[in-house]
């Protein structure tokens, strides 16, 4: 009897317990899949550069992963939507004009939106063709490190063995992601130490600065961004580097001052936009290679160099390895979006 | 009434100034050296070509600790590491190491404290680090293994090791109660990175009324939070914080000892600034109630208990995982030409001490639900409602056998997805025949056997199918001194898996967003055969032979077996 007030205390308060379910319906996610409303557009001509964007629309009777592809057959440009709502509609669906994949969308290109989904591959679907009437102006502002469009002397390129590489310089075999010319690497790892070639380019070079001058401490609120082409080849991995001068000297030691890094794997074919915020760069792990910062701490207004590093990530099968850069730029706030 | 209390109550300090009265100086450590020739085989290999077949590694390790006791209330433990992995050639891999450094004593003889590297534990539901998966019995051949993971995570029984400082008080009295104590603990969680990412503490307290030895109360409480301020562009900040009471009471008569053990307690989660979070704050309560009778004669102990641990129950101290299913392991870490991630099995789970977490996480980690789907969080798994029953036998007089069984019949509060909601069953038996004792023998033989079994089970509901998981795991190890010193060790791992269940996936706030279907068939069995030499209680060397073998039936072109030859040598001085 004397545990009776307790077991009143526990069923009292489980009463104040909320009772539904957890989380979304089963149902909307595993239930039958059929397509309530096919995709379809707002306009089927638009002019990105008063502002105008494409809004799709297609409904599913289930939450699945899919996705929006809008393509220019004749150059290859395509912007990639992703989701899982079943609801494609609003803001989940809207094209402003921008580019996933290189070359940009031009004036008078005529694309095309394909709706697929990854679960139900017979169930894709396509939009009526769309013509640009104006394309989207490139962004203004940020600080460009290189487009690549000159000799850029003032990049500076290395390898381990110069037999490895077969090209580190600037290229124009094929269409550039924005211009006319681009950075190609391409090389081979013989010694399966899995680095084959890099470039460097410092403040001092390509801004005529001792460190690059971002005007935000903020890592978190400073995007890098550049277009980077695959070749398919599987093994291909970029890394890059954000050098710190972190006693001011002038001179980047590589043994004391730290270097912030990002991995990549490119595993795709053609021009890509990379863009991420400097917050997701961590401390280089390479011994006596900026694995030590000085002042503890990533300190993005001492940047003083920037390194793309050309890796042969598995070495044993296909070590041959290749990609371009172009347009290699920090924004402020908001990645690049051209 | 409480002055008289408090004047008739004695400042004391607890338990550890007599420790100090040694030397001033005392060296202690550990040191292990460990070679592994592992060959990779089975289908996997008739595609994959780009997997290495063969991987020998290991390392040579050695810890020295020295404490030093400058006076009687003081005491300050370094532990130092020196590190080789086995192919590091001359001390080219070498890795010097703090491993542990504290400093602890006692205050004006009253309040006994640490600094640094801390173990804390305190109950259940509000601090402690839960055993991880697939340590269901104590065969003699895979402990070895397990006390090297848990010596290397700083796994102390159910204790979380933390950098931080604690504190600890209490009073004595001479009437009315027996005693008040405070405990303290205030630690670092996660390093700010000044900009965006703020610092998270992790903080406890504890405050004991000892009525007479025979009722106990505590209250409980711990608090895992942000400081908004130690990140430069951030305002944001989230806590989580959990309350608790418990009490105990027991008592003998004649050949019976009875004790009852409850404890209750809410918790909280609190977002602040950010956009994104929910609105309200989550918050839930826990309820547990545990009634336990011994008899004497026979050594036989039952307990039943009551769970009820509502689905928005968060104690990240209480709830975070050891193992890390998503780690890479170490040893042939990728495979297929893809290079893809293999993933964890039960070789790894038993042997890789690095698939492991050392750190207290905020939000609930992800799981493998074949491996522990009733309880993956510990007893503080949130959304469970049920009956626990524990059986410990402890043998018969001339201590040949012992053994016990734990079952848990629990439901959840809430559906997941759905108004229908699950249904679990664990039972857990374990085993020891000291069979040298039965045939009069001096040297030990001694037979092991543990299995679990869990089942998962849900209706379906329309346009949805049903859950339906079973697994099952067996555990059986021999143990035979041959001769003086030498032992043969043996132990057998067999577990087995099939049916299909929706994974909870979770957003950064900890509430559920979507499933997945989870689908499995699988089974696997471990094997490892050996001798081990006993130099002194202290120090051996094992020479052992494994296989681990596995098969998926959903996977078959990707199954595999892992056969190895592993030299340990380990030593605590």
């Amino acid at each position: 009897m004397k545990l009776f007030p307790l077991a009143l205390v526990v069923l009292l308060l489980g009463a104040c317990r909320e009772s539904g379910p957890l989380g979304p319906e089963l149902q909307d996610i595993f239930g039958e899949f059929e397509v309530l409303e096919p995709l379809s557009q707002d306009k089927t001509e638009v002019d990105f550069s008063i502002g105008e964007s494409v809004e799709f629309t297609a409904q599913i009777s289930i939450r699945t992963p899919w996705r929006l592809v809008i393509r220019n057959a004749s150059t290859g440009a395509r912007k990639i939507i992703e989701g899982n709502a079943k609801d494609i509609s609003g803001d989940v669906a809207r094209w402003n004009g921008s580019v996933t994949f290189a070359p940009l969308f031009m004036e008078g290109d005529v694309v095309q939106a394909t709706l697929s989904f990854t679960e139900f591959p017979d169930a894709s679907m396509m939009s009526d063709p769309i013509t640009i009437t104006g394309s989207r102006p490139l962004p203004t502002g940020g600080v460009l490190v290189a487009d690549f469009e000159m000799d850029n002397p003032g990049l500076e390129a290395f390898s381990e063995f110069s037999f490895e590489e077969t090209k580190n310089g600037v290229d124009s075999l094929f269409p550039a992601a924005i211009g006319e010319r681009y950075w190609f690497m391409d090389g081979r790892d013989n010694n399966g130490s899995v680095f084959v070639c890099g470039l460097l380019a410092s403040a001092e070079a390509t801004q005529g600065t001792s460190v690059f001058e971002l005007n935000n401490e903020n890592p978190a609120s400073v995007y890098f961004n550049v277009f980077v082409f695959g070749t398919g080849q599987p093994s291909t991995t970029l890394v890059i580097d954000f050098q710190e001068d972190d006693n001011l000297d002038g001179v980047y030691s590589p043994t004391q001052e730290g270097t912030y890094n990002i991995t990549f794997p490119i595993d795709w074919t053609g021009w890509r936009l990379l863009s991420f915020p400097l917050s997701e760069t961590t401390l280089s792990t390479n011994g006596g290679l900026g694995n030590i910062d000085a002042n503890g701490a990533k300190e993005i207004d001492r940047i003083i160099n920037l390194q793309f590093i050309l890796l042969s990530e598995l070495g044993q099968n296909d070590n041959a390895v290749s990609l371009g850069l172009d347009h290699a730029i920090f924004t402020v706030n908001t990645p690049f979006e051209p | 009434m409480l002055r008289r209390l408090l004047l008739s109550a004695a400042v004391c300090a607890w338990a550890i100034a007599p420790a100090f009265a040694q030397n001033k100086v005392q060296f202690g450590g550990a040191g292990r050296l460990l070679i592994d020739n592992a060959q990779l085989d089975g289908t996997l290999l008739e595609t994959d070509t780009t997997t290495a077949r063969r991987e020998m590694g290991g390392s040579a390790l050695f810890d020295l600790g020295i404490t030093i006791r400058p006076d009687d209330n003081t005491e300050i433990t370094a532990i130092t590491r020196v590190e080789n992995d086995i192919d590091g050639f001359w001390g080219a891999g070498i890795v010097f190491q703090l491993r542990q450094l504290t400093a602890k004593g006692v205050i004006a003889n009253s309040v006994r404290y640490g600094i640094g590297d801390i173990d804390v534990a305190l109950t259940p539901y509000t601090f402690w680090n839960n055993a991880s998966e697939f340590r269901i019995g104590q065969t003699p051949a895979f402990n070895v293994f397990r006390d090297i993971i848990d010596y290397e995570n700083f796994y102390a029984d159910s204790a979380w090791r933390q950098q931080g400082v604690e504190a600890e008080w209490g009073l004595q009295f001479n009437r009315g109660i027996q005693a008040l104590r405070f405990r303290g603990m205030i630690a670092k969680n996660r390093q700010t990175d000044f900009f965006t990412l703020p610092d998270r503490m992790m903080a406890m307290g504890q405050i004991g009324l000892h009525v007479n030895n025979n009722l106990r109360f505590h209250l409980n409480a711990t608090n895992l939070f942000e400081v908004a301020e130690s990140a430069q562009f951030n305002t944001e900040e989230s806590a989580t914080r959990v309350i608790s009471l418990s009490g105990s009471t027991g008592g003998e008569k004649e050949k019976i000892r009875w004790r009852l053990d409850g404890e209750g307690g809410a918790s909280s989660v609190v977002f602040t600034d950010i956009p994104e979070a929910p609105v309200d704050n989550i918050e839930d309560f826990f309820v547990d109630v545990r009634g336990t009778v011994e008899l004497l004669q026979p050594r036989l102990e039952l307990q039943l208990g009551y769970v009820d641990v509502g689905a928005d129950f968060r104690s990240p101290a209480a709830q975070s995982r050891r193992l890390d299913v998503d780690a890479p392991a170490q040893q042939f870490g990728f495979y297929t030409n893809r290079e893809v991630q293999r993933p964890l099995n039960i070789r790894d789970v038993l042997l890789d001490p690095l698939v492991y977490e050392r750190t207290i996480t905020p939000g609930l980690q992800a799981f493998v639900p074949a491996w522990d789907n009733v309880r993956p969080y510990g007893v503080a798994t949130p959304n469970r409602r049920g009956l626990d029953l524990n059986v410990l036998w402890n043998g018969d007089t001339a201590g040949r056998f012992e053994a016990g069984m734990q079952a848990a019949l629990l439901t959840e509060l809430r559906g997941e997805g759905t108004t229908e909601k699950r249904r679990f069953v664990d039972l857990r038996l374990q085993a020891a025949w000291h069979l040298n004792r039965s045939i009069g023998w001096k040297k030990d033989l001694s037979l092991h056997l543990a299995g679990r079994y869990q089942s998962t089970s849900r209706d379906g509901t329309p346009g949805v199918s049903e859950v339906a998981l079973n697994s099952v795991i067996a555990e059986a190890g021999l143990t035979w001194e041959l001769i003086d010193q030498l032992d043969l060790m043996a132990g057998l791992m067999w577990y087995q898996a099939d049916g299909n269940e929706f994974i909870a996936e979770r957003d950064g706030f900890n509430q559920v967003d979507f499933f997945s279907a989870y689908t499995v068939d699988a089974s696997e069995w471990f094997g490892s055969a050996g001798l081990r030499y006993r130099f002194n209680e202290s120090i051996n060397l094992s020479l052992q032979m494994q296989q681990w073998s596995g098969m998926d039936a959903l996977s078959p072109q990707t199954d595999y077996s892992i056969r190895n030859v592993l030299l340990l040598y380990n030593m605590f001085f």
